[in-house]
């Protein structure tokens, strides 16, 4: 036996060594595992490409971020809205307007934003060259758009020029320089324009009750807010009047109603899904027996007139002796069930964007109008008339001061492209004009943030802001 | 004035680091081993024990078990060898989540940590800090057990020729239990328990099958050896990672109720690699050497187009002396010197593809979701090194001495590294070749002393090696991320800084001499060795290590610094200095190395800090000489151990790491970070009994 076992052997070598030769090819040939999706698998199968789509909401909402509260507090105690009855590290440099570009909040604003476009420029990309059938691929890319452009309004808004990045190719976007604002705001305007004609008027084919995917709608809410931003009064006028004019949103006569789940004036709505409703309600809302991390500044405060029915928005609480305002839009600071929702937009903002479109193009009845519908809805008195377009620019940087206040960083980006009341030469703009007054280190460089220190260092072609 | 130091009890004090390092780590090992045969069958069994405790406070530990045989076979006639070799081990090691060496920030005044009701305090008169004990709370538990099974045989087919096949299969699994529950976090924000759970299970072929020819002349002036060859590995892994979130009540961490939550994750990845080789050897007059290999690998690391790498070698030898013990100088006397290419696939699995993580666990409107999680980088190639050496080996005085001196260079291009990227690219770093030549070169010195008396031997073997490391080529650099990091011509760790300027006697702030940077210096070692001695007398060894290294490193301030700047408080009372730090500036008068502490985080303190840590200033000699390693072994007399019914009796005292020779000012300069657990010493007594 042991013989014939020898003899055996050497052929017995062979043949294993050729089952070896064969094997090595689909060895060294992984494919795809099942967990691992590639771009093509994505993109050409329906229910992988609507949740790429609908990931990039889940991404936004997933923890606090950017569009997610940070934008909100962040630009509210950076202007005049909010302070801290106890100052945080964190917020320090936010409150006293001394950011530094290795502030890592900042950072991790920018990283989050611009992770947010690359989710966006791969539908795009990958739904051009699609084989999903043409509803499908207007709906998924018109929501792409609408994204691409909101990120895009919040990054030109915070930090000026940013580099324009809409293709997916790490090589050429890592090189990218800084592009110029007007050309960004070119690339907002027209991907909602793209999205304004892709997408429905529905939320979403499904739900079509929800307002928590961007549709037609959505598209040309934000696009009124970018012609307003680029001064172009008739386009943002036309864009405003098609929201107010769809009798698909209405103002919510309760102004207690505004924030919650099922608001009629409610034109997109992140949707919440973690341990809390709403960032704001759960960073705003104190815990028993502690103050709040965030308080309105008093001169927020005065500027409420007497009655104002939007004085429901902001809440009290007394802590060692102290009373402390802090907002209460939401009114939820913790998780399921979810009657509240994160509001992106909404109709109210619409009538303040007609109502200053109008002002600029000497339509001051017109623009009366508008405010007036803010107004009585927080049962004020309608104004009779504006004396001349100076009037009419204070009582609607009044009303959208109260009406949007501790919302999106409104107020900062009012503040940053309104005009200073005093002799113009005097002060670069509102914003100057108004922090100049009360924070001591304020400075003109700090109109617009600084770009990360890290990003400049990794990419010689972006240039920092000046003053960091 | 701080507000700590009004709400808290200032007469309060708690030494941190003996709370935290004060312990005394224990260590046990058993073993127990079996074996016998003959000539053509032998076995060997051994089981073994290892328990291993932290000088950490808590229950923290590492339990080994672990169960080795070995069985080979030899057949008559010699033809053929089989052998296998099986190993089971087990682990279990039980740790926490977090680095709890922050404690030692803790500021000594710290309130007590538990509540009158035994729940942890979080706050004091208002003042919140972080309780240490909550770092013991959130415990990790990692189990794993590994079985292994090597088979080995030979089989000479003809006088000449020989076939040899070794198999070896190994499977390891995992399995991590990390614990956050809600008693370990503070209570005034928002939480809620958390439990991960994950699994891993790796497997793992390895075929190396390999055709052996020997040819030697018959004057024996002609030896040629050729080896034809192949290897195969194959691996695949497996794994299940499970996170639960929002559970209200320890006691029901990890049960699933209306308000939890859990996402699950689970994968697979596979990962080949195959090789086939020819080698050829050849001797001339026991005098010249040649040989040569070719090789060529595959990778599935690779993108399809770049899988192949085509490697090789040719090595020569001359002996400029045989061996010749009668000789009373030189014995024996070889140079040789050899050239190759080596190439390296360490990346991680499928990088090539682009990478889209799924979120099975339905949250927005109810969907799965899928998102990019990586950038895909298809063109990635091999890296591959060019391996130069030449060395001479020696033997001296009747072989008493050995000598070695060997000069090598590796000059390596195309590394793959995880570059940072701008994040502007939607990710923050990518894998990809890195696009410069690097070369690493150096001595390497050897001397090896034996000498053997009647009841003594003494054996000292020392050895010294410099290296140098540098960049030899970067094109682009000035227009790459690493023009402000790199210099060609210099180490890859170079440190090119502003030159520090000392303290401003007025001031107290930090300045810079002068405003151009230079090259300071650079982080690796220069100059490396060992010396390793053993003296044996009768029953008695000792036997001692030492190691040293020459080198600079980042001055422990720098990591303070780093976290928060002296004088600054944060909410978790995480804000406590070094005690060096006593002697900061406080007036024009007490000239000192520290500037003022502030309370303030202003541009102008902060520019300062930097005037500190972005010069020469941080970097400082950290070379050191350290007794790695003494044993003291005294093994029983036979005539002895035998009355107590032993054969073998053997006693052994082993210290590890007992000295430190080091002008460096923290706690080891081996790793520099103070935040990180240094090397421990460790004193070991044992007994070992053969019957």
């Amino acid at each position: 036996m042991n013989r014939q076992f020898y003899n055996l052997l050497p052929g017995f070598l062979i043949a294993s060594c050729c089952i070896i030769i064969i094997s090595c090819k689909k060895l060294v040939n992984p494919g795809v595992p099942a967990n691992r999706t590639t771009s093509e698998k994505v993109y050409n199968n329906d229910t992988l490409a609507r949740e790429a789509v609908v990931g990039i909401y889940r991404e936004i909402m997933k923890s606090f971020g950017p569009l997610h509260g940070q934008i909100t507090w962040l630009c509210a105690i950076y202007s005049d809205e909010l302070t801290q009855p106890d100052i945080m590290k964190e917020y320090e440099p936010f409150l006293t307007n001394t950011l530094r570009a290795d502030n890592p909040t900042v950072q991790a604003i920018w990283t989050k934003l611009y992770s947010t476009l690359y989710q966006c420029n791969d539908v795009i990309e990958g739904l051009k060259n699609s084989s999903l059938s043409d509803s499908i691929r207007n709906q998924l890319s018109g929501e792409a758009y609408f994204l691409r452009a909101l990120n895009y309004y919040y990054l030109v808004n915070l930090f000026g020029k940013v580099p324009l990045i809409t293709i997916t190719d790490f090589a050429a976007n890592a090189k990218m320089g800084r592009t110029e604002i007007h050309r960004i705001y070119d690339q907002i305007i027209s991907d909602l324009q793209d999205a304004q004609h892709l997408l429905t008027y529905f939320t979403s084919v499904d739900k079509p009750y929800q307002r928590v995917r961007a549709n037609s709608f959505a598209a040309s809410a934000l696009l009124a807010r970018a012609y307003l931003y680029k001064k172009d009064w008739a386009a943002a006028e036309k864009a405003a009047t098609q929201l107010i004019e769809s009798h698909y949103y209405n103002l919510e006569s309760n102004v207690l109603q505004v924030f919650l789940s099922d608001s009629k004036e409610a034109i997109l709505q992140f949707l919440p899904f973690t341990i809390y409703n709403s960032a704001e309600g759960a960073t705003f809302i104190p815990q028993t027996g502690k103050p709040p991390t965030f308080n309105i500044h008093r001169s927020l405060l005065n500027a409420f007139e007497t009655n104002d029915k939007r004085r429901e928005w902001v809440n009290n609480t007394t802590y060692n002796g102290s009373k402390y305002y802090y907002p209460y839009k939401y009114k939820q600071n913790n998780g399921a069930p979810y009657t509240e929702y994160n509001m992106v937009l909404r109709l109210a903002e619409q009538y303040l964007i007609r109502a200053e479109a109008r002002i600029m193009q000497n339509n001051l009845t017109g623009a009366a109008i508008d405010l007036n519908k803010i107004r009585t809805r927080s049962g004020l008195a309608p104004i009779a008339g504006f004396s001349s377009e100076h009037a009419a620019m204070l009582a609607l940087e009044q009303e959208r001061r109260i009406e949007l206040f501790a919302e999106w960083g409104h107020r900062w980006f009012d503040l940053n492209r309104f005009e200073a009341h005093t002799l113009p030469g005097n002060f670069v703009n509102r914003a100057d004009e108004v922090l100049d007054t009360f924070k001591p280190e304020w400075e003109t460089t700090a109109l617009q943030w600084p770009i990360p220190g890290k990003e400049v260092n990794l990419n010689p072609a972006l240039i920092q802001n000046k003053g960091y | 004035m701080a507000p700590d130091l009004k709400a808290l009890d200032t007469t309060r004090y708690t030494d941190w680091k003996k709370w935290l390092l004060g312990g005394t780590a224990r260590i046990t090992d058993h073993h127990v081993t079996l074996s016998n045969g003959n000539n053509l069958f032998r076995y060997y069994i051994n089981g073994g024990y290892h328990y291993e405790s932290t000088v950490l406070p808590g229950d923290l530990y590492l339990k080994r078990f672990s169960l080795t045989s070995d069985i080979s076979y030899n057949s008559k006639n010699n033809k053929l060898l089989a052998g296998v070799t099986a190993i089971a081990t087990g682990t279990q090691n039980n740790w926490i989540t977090d680095n709890i060496m922050n404690v030692l920030l803790l500021v000594p005044h710290a309130p007590e940590l538990y509540n009158e009701n035994g729940t942890l305090k979080w706050t004091h008169n208002n003042i919140s800090f972080l309780n240490p004990i909550s770092y013991l709370r959130n415990t990790l538990r990692l189990n794993s057990s590994n079985t292994l099974i090597h088979t080995h045989s030979q089989y000479k087919i003809s006088k000449r020729l020989k076939a040899e096949i070794s198999l070896g299969y190994n499977r390891i699994s995992t399995h991590e239990e990390a614990r956050w529950p809600k008693s370990a976090k503070n209570p005034a924000r928002p939480s809620t328990g958390m439990l991960t759970t994950g699994s891993n299970e790796s497997q793992v072929l390895d075929l190396n099958p390999q055709l052996e020819y020997n040819y030697k002349s018959r004057s024996r002036k002609f030896n040629l050896q050729g080896i034809a060859g192949g290897s195969l590995f194959s691996q695949k892994n497996d794994y299940l990672i499970n996170e639960q979130g929002g559970f209200t009540h320890d006691d029901s961490l990890g049960i699933p109720g209306p308000h939890t939550t859990s996402e699950i994750r689970s994968g697979n990845s596979k990962y080949g690699y195959v090789s086939g080789f020819a080698r050829i050897n050849m001797s001339l007059f026991d005098r010249f050497q040649f040989n040569s290999t070719f090789r060529l690998d595959e990778s599935s690391r690779f993108g399809e187009n770049a899988r192949l790498a085509k490697l090789g070698s040719a090595g020569a030898g001359y002996t400029i002396k045989k061996q010749d013990t009668s000789q009373r100088i030189v014995t024996f006397a070889k140079l040789r010197a050899g050239f190759g290419i080596t190439g390296s696939d360490q990346i991680g699995d499928y990088g090539y593809l682009n990478d889209y993580t799924r979120t099975t666990d339905p949250q927005y409107m109810g969907y799965s979701t899928i998102a990019a999680s990586a950038l895909a980088n298809p063109d990635y190639r091999w890296v591959l090194s060019r391996k130069l050496d030449i060395a001479i080996e020696a033997s001296l005085f009747k072989g008493i001495v050995e000598l070695l001196v060997l000069f090598y260079r590796n000059r390596t291009t195309n590394q793959l590294v995880n570059h940072p990227i701008p994040s502007q690219t939607g990710f923050t770093s990518i894998t990809d070749n890195f696009p410069a030549e690097v070369e690493n070169s150096g001595f390497e010195f050897e001397v090896n002393i034996q000498k053997k008396w009647k009841h003594a031997y003494y054996n000292a073997r020392a050895t010294l090696s410099t290296q140098k490391n540098k960049l030899l080529k970067f094109p682009n650099l000035d227009h790459s991320i690493y023009n402000k990091s790199l210099i060609v011509g210099e180490s890859l760790t170079v440190e090119k800084v502003y030159r520090f300027g000392g303290i401003n006697p007025n001031t107290g702030m930090y300045t810079i001499a002068d405003s151009s940077e230079f090259i300071a210096g650079h982080h690796d070692p220069v100059v490396m060795g060992g010396l390793a001695q053993t003296f044996k007398y009768h029953s008695i060894q000792l036997q001692a290590t030492w190691i040293f290294t020459v080198k600079k490193t980042n001055h422990y301030m720098y990591y303070m610094y780093n976290l928060l700047a002296p004088g600054r408080s944060n909410n978790n009372l995480l804000m406590n200095q070094p005690a060096d730090l006593a002697n900061h500036w406080q007036n024009p008068n007490n000239p000192t190395q520290w500037q003022k502490f502030s309370t303030k985080s202003t541009s102008q303190i902060n520019t300062s800090i930097r005037n500190w840590t972005n010069t020469n200033a941080k970097l400082v000699n950290a070379s050191y000489a350290l007794l790695k390693n003494i044993l003291f072994t005294w093994e029983v007399k036979e005539k002895l151990s035998k009355k107590v019914g032993i054969s073998r009796l053997k006693l052994y005292a082993n210290g590890e790491n007992l000295l430190m020779i080091t002008s460096y000012e923290g706690t080891d300069p081996q790793i520099g970070n103070p935040l990180t657990l240094p090397v421990l010493k460790v004193i070991t007594l044992g007994l070992s009994i053969t019957i």
